[in-house]
């Protein structure tokens, strides 16, 4: 029996299991995919907004403005990066000149810290915006992070102090009998007195399991994303974007805290919370809508596309209350943009709406757990050279366009989250995420995981059940040598 | 106290250990080869087909047996060699910097460094492949060496997409193995790949070309299911209902390989756009003293022979430039591709009485062909080709002696 389950382990679950963590209740998170992380919150633009943007009185403009400051102190509690490069937003005509000036007023009243720059400004601290640029709108607190890695950090955390999380347990039923819910999943049922459904694009299916009456409907929005390699810094400094219009944010320029570049998203919309492809329409999009804003985009460096589904909902702010009709049961739903920015302050708020209920006591023996984040190739060769004496296999690199050694890629497997896909180690450690996306570590890492975790190499996954990427050994196929 | 080295060597293919000989049977003492594997040979190691050493060694040999001949010249050298070690960067003052598990991070002074250190595959990414991410593609190479080193296959029912040599390898290799291979997908309205490869690879065992054709869309869930294939214009533009489905669990891309060269990116080696290897002039030297490239890492090779004809030059001029520090400087002209040449190296050479080997590629292929090497308006060479394909290295030597002015060089082809 737990005091709560959290059904969903993208950042809103994996903040809230985090504020929980510090109560002396029982806590299970459960999340469909083989790895967390594996939803919205992997497909996405990565930034922390600053809050200017979101309508006054929203809770989309609450919750951001609110998140933001937040993230400061837990990224350097937990020891995951984060940085804020500011961000500048920008007009090429008198329309956008006006709708940037009316932002300015509304960054305001939502009391975010903006300013407007005029061309010469702009060009002198990113010298790529196009000279048809008339104004931009400065705002020094936008910041950016790897939303996995956030995740995976805020779970080991819970992890660590007595959270429990199941991978590879879609919810497909829930029943509430007396103050109980009875949650059941393709293996088991689980037996709760709260659930919070924290399920991304999916949040709808599963508040419709115990009740009739979900009052939004979900319009799932496509963005699709080019990215750029390491290395080309003089590019960007900063967050670049567009003017905002009814259709969204745009096409935007995000330098990522790994030191690559985003170009994106496009805004479509899909039948499909699966349908992630990118099409060539929609990268041709990109592409356009970036070269009305810059010079010397560097395509050249283009190492990768993806596309990412937005939770939008018809009631376009985002959702998060208590079912009227079924008491204990909260709903954490159309967490589209600023979902990242947002989160620990929407956590917050579910935190608070459970002690509003009830005392709930706290932990006595309540520990942080900190990322080790080693990043062995950026240490100064002493240290180096002391780590890897300790464990020789922080000598031994996997991922030679990342610098990636064998040490960190073995931690991953035995950490408290116990990485077990190909895609899973990338996110964690990043190896397959250069300039040949796998081509030379892919076979080290499936040699590596199968030894680790005492499994074939047939049985590894490239991400979800049924993506093996190995068929058979040849010793079995038919044909012959 | 910094280990020193005369010439250090990084990557241990074909072109790091021909290059190592090259510097130690030409006065180098101390030559490091510095090798990231466990064993010397890069990607000769996974190309278990025939088909290597016909200039080199006059006879045929697999990709390993090649491997294993230049390991025996080197058993017979001095050269210090270390395996599972990366170099992790180096500088414009010569120090290499390399890791590995005995020895930790370790800082090498040489007084040369060499460049080999190969090429990668180009990725779906970089074609813009529409679809979702799945399982089941993946490059012909990295499934070459799953197949090759590994032991294992990677799906059943394949299609090949780019008619590089990999890709057609990879076609036979797949079928002999036991798996369906439905066709292999060229965009381009001619192979990529060695005529003998497609003779050998894919008539010989029924296996489709669809030249002009491209992926108009690939599907599945978490693995790949689906391949549409449409046809294409000249301008590469889909036709409307030209669409074939292929029903497949495996796509291999053959579509290009590029030369690895973050290593001398990091420190700001010129580099040429097209080859997307480094500036170099006829003694294989960077626009940076005593840093040499060569190899697949140079500009991406068909045939090893020439790697190791390459690499050997580049590994000798690095000892003369370690003995000699032969700064004398020559008469330095450019050489630049002129129509229809898609690159040439070297970009820069010396005027002296040596002989040069000018590589290029042609842009398109051409019947009865006149290539002209020109200095400034005159011609000084002209050569008569039957074919020439963009899929083969032309490699014409030349003795230097020829070019009496200091105009620029270009090398041109026309059709006659
Ligand atoms: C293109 C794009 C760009 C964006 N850019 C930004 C940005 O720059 N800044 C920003 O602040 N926000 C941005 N967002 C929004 C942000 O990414 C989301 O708000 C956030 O990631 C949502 O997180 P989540 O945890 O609510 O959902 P998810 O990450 O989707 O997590 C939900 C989890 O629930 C699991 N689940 C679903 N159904 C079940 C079930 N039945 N049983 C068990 N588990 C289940 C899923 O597998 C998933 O792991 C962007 C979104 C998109 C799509
Ligand atoms: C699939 C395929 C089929 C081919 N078929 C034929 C054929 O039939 N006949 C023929 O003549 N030629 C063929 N070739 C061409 C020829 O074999 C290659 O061009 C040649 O072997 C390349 O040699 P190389 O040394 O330049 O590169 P590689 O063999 O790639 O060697 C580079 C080496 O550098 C190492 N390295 C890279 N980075 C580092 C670092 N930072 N630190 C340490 N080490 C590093 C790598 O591990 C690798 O061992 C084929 C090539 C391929 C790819």
């Amino acid at each position: 029996m737990y005091d709560v389950i959290i059904i969903g382990s993208g950042i809103t679950g994996a903040f809230i299991a985090h504020f929980l963590a510090k109560y002396d209740i029982k806590v299970l998170v459960l999340e469909k995919d083989v790895e967390v992380s594996d939803g919205v919150t992997k497909a996405n633009s990565a930034i922390i907004h600053s809050g200017y943007d979101p309508k006054p009185n929203s809770l989309k403009a609450k919750l951001n403005v609110l998140g933001n400051k937040m993230y400061g102190d837990i990224t350097k509690e937990l020891n995951v990066n984060f940085k804020r490069i500011g961000s500048y937003t920008l007009a090429f005509d008198k329309e956008e000149e006006v709708q940037l000036k009316k932002l300015y007023q509304q960054g305001n009243k939502n009391k975010v810290e903006t300013y407007l720059l005029g061309k010469k400004e702009l060009r002198a601290k990113e010298p790529n915006i196009k000279e048809t640029v008339r104004l931009g709108l400065y705002a020094p607190t936008t910041g950016i992070i790897a939303p996995w890695e956030i995740v995976y950090a805020l779970l080991e955390n819970a992890i660590y102090n007595g959270v429990e999380l199941k991978t590879n347990h879609e919810v497909i039923d829930i029943k509430k009998e007396k103050n109980i819910f009875c949650v059941k999943t393709k293996e088991n049922t689980y037996y709760t007195r709260y659930v919070i459904n924290a399920s991304g694009l999916f949040a709808h299916k599963i508040t419709q399991m115990v009740t009739n009456d979900v009052d939004y409907e979900m319009r799932y929005t496509r963005g699709q994303y080019y990215v750029i390699d390491r290395g080309y810094d003089d590019y960007v400094n900063s967050v670049i974007y567009p003017t905002p219009t009814n259709k969204g944010k745009g096409v935007l320029i995000v330098p990522t805290i790994h030191g690559n570049i985003l170009l994106g998203p496009t805004s479509e919309i899909v039948d499909n919370p699966n349908d992630t492809e990118v099409t060539k329409d929609g990268l041709h999009y990109i592409k356009e809508h970036i070269d009305y804003m810059m010079n010397h985009t560097p395509y050249k460096g283009i190492i990768r596309s993806f596309s990412g589904i937005r939770p939008k909902t018809s009631r376009e702010d985002f959702i998060i209350e208590e079912l009227k009709d079924v008491k204990h049961f909260i709903q954490v739903a159309g967490i589209e943009s600023p979902g990242l920015a947002s989160a620990p302050a929407i956590a917050k708020m579910v935190e608070d709406s459970l002690l509003k209920k009830e005392q709930l006591p706290m932990k006595s023996d309540y520990r942080v757990y900190k990322q080790k984040n080693l990043k062995i190739s950026e240490k100064p060769i002493d240290e180096i050279n002391r780590l890897i004496k300790q464990n020789p296999k922080y000598g031994k690199i996997i991922c030679r366009c990342e610098s990636i050694t064998e040490g960190e890629i073995i931690d991953a497997i035995k950490g408290p989250l116990g990485i077990k896909t190909v895609d899973g180690i990338k996110r964690k450690v990043r190896p397959g995420s250069g300039r040949c996306q796998g081509g030379f570590c892919q076979p080290l890492i499936i040699e590596i995981l199968a030894r680790e975790l005492k499994v074939r190499k047939t049985d590894i996954l490239l991400n979800n059940v049924g993506s093996n990427i190995l068929i058979v050994e040849t010793k079995q196929s038919g044909g012959e040598k | 106290m910094m280990n020193q080295y005369d010439v250090v060597v990084i990557g241990g293919g074909a072109g790091g250990m021909s290059s190592a000989l090259g510097a130690y049977q030409n006065g180098a003492k101390k030559v490091l080869l510095v090798e990231r594997d466990i064993e010397l040979g890069g990607i000769l190691q996974q190309c278990i087909h025939n088909g290597f050493g016909l200039h080199h060694y006059k006879e045929e040999l697999t990709g390993p047996a090649y491997a294993e001949r230049l390991k025996q010249e080197l058993m017979d050298t001095e050269i210090d060699i270390k395996l599972q070690t990366t170099v992790l960067k180096i500088t414009k003052d010569k120090e290499v910097h390399m890791m590995n598990e005995k020895d930790g991070y370790q800082v090498i002074q040489a007084k040369a460094i060499i460049a080999s250190n190969g090429c990668r595959e180009r990725t779906r990414h970089q074609i813009d492949i529409p679809g979702k991410r799945l399982s089941g593609i993946m490059t012909a190479g990295l499934a070459q060496r799953y197949l090759n080193i590994d032991g294992y296959l990677v799906g059943k029912k394949v299609l090949i997409l780019g008619s590089g040599d990999i890709g057609l390898i990879m076609a036979r290799r797949m079928t002999l193995e036991g798996a369906k291979v439905l066709g292999v997908a060229e965009i381009m309205p001619y192979s990529n790949g060695l005529n003998r490869n497609i003779v050998q690879c894919l008539h010989d065992y029924d296996i489709p070309l669809y030249l002009s054709h491209t992926i108009a869309k690939v599907s599945g869930n978490d693995r790949l299911e689906q391949v549409t294939l449409s046809e294409v214009d000249e301008k590469f533009q889909m036709k409307e209902g030209t669409n074939k489905t292929f029903e497949v669990d495996t796509l291999l891309l053959s579509v290009g390989l590029i030369p690895d060269n973050k290593l001398l990116t990091d420190i700001s080696v010129k580099m040429n756009p097209i080859t997307n290897g480094a500036y170099v002039n006829d003694k294989y030297q960077t626009n940076i003293e005593g840093i040499f490239a060569c190899g697949n890492s140079l500009h991406v090779h068909d045939l090893v022979d020439y790697v190791s004809e390459e690499s050997y030059e580049a590994g000798k001029n690095a000892a003369n430039y370690v003995l000699h520090q032969n700064k004398v400087k020559q008469n330095i002209i450019n050489v630049k591709s002129s129509d229809h040449i898609h690159y040439v190296i070297p970009n820069q050479i010396m005027l002296d009485n040596k002989n040069v080997a000018f590589k290029f590629r042609v842009t398109k292929p051409m019947e009865k062909a006149l290539i002209m090497i020109k200095q400034g308006n005159k011609i000084v060479i002209e050569i008569k080709k039957r074919h020439l394909l963009p899929a083969e290295m032309e490699n014409v030597k030349v003795n230097k002696k020829v070019f009496k002015y200091d105009d620029d060089i270009s090398i041109e082809v026309k059709g006659v």
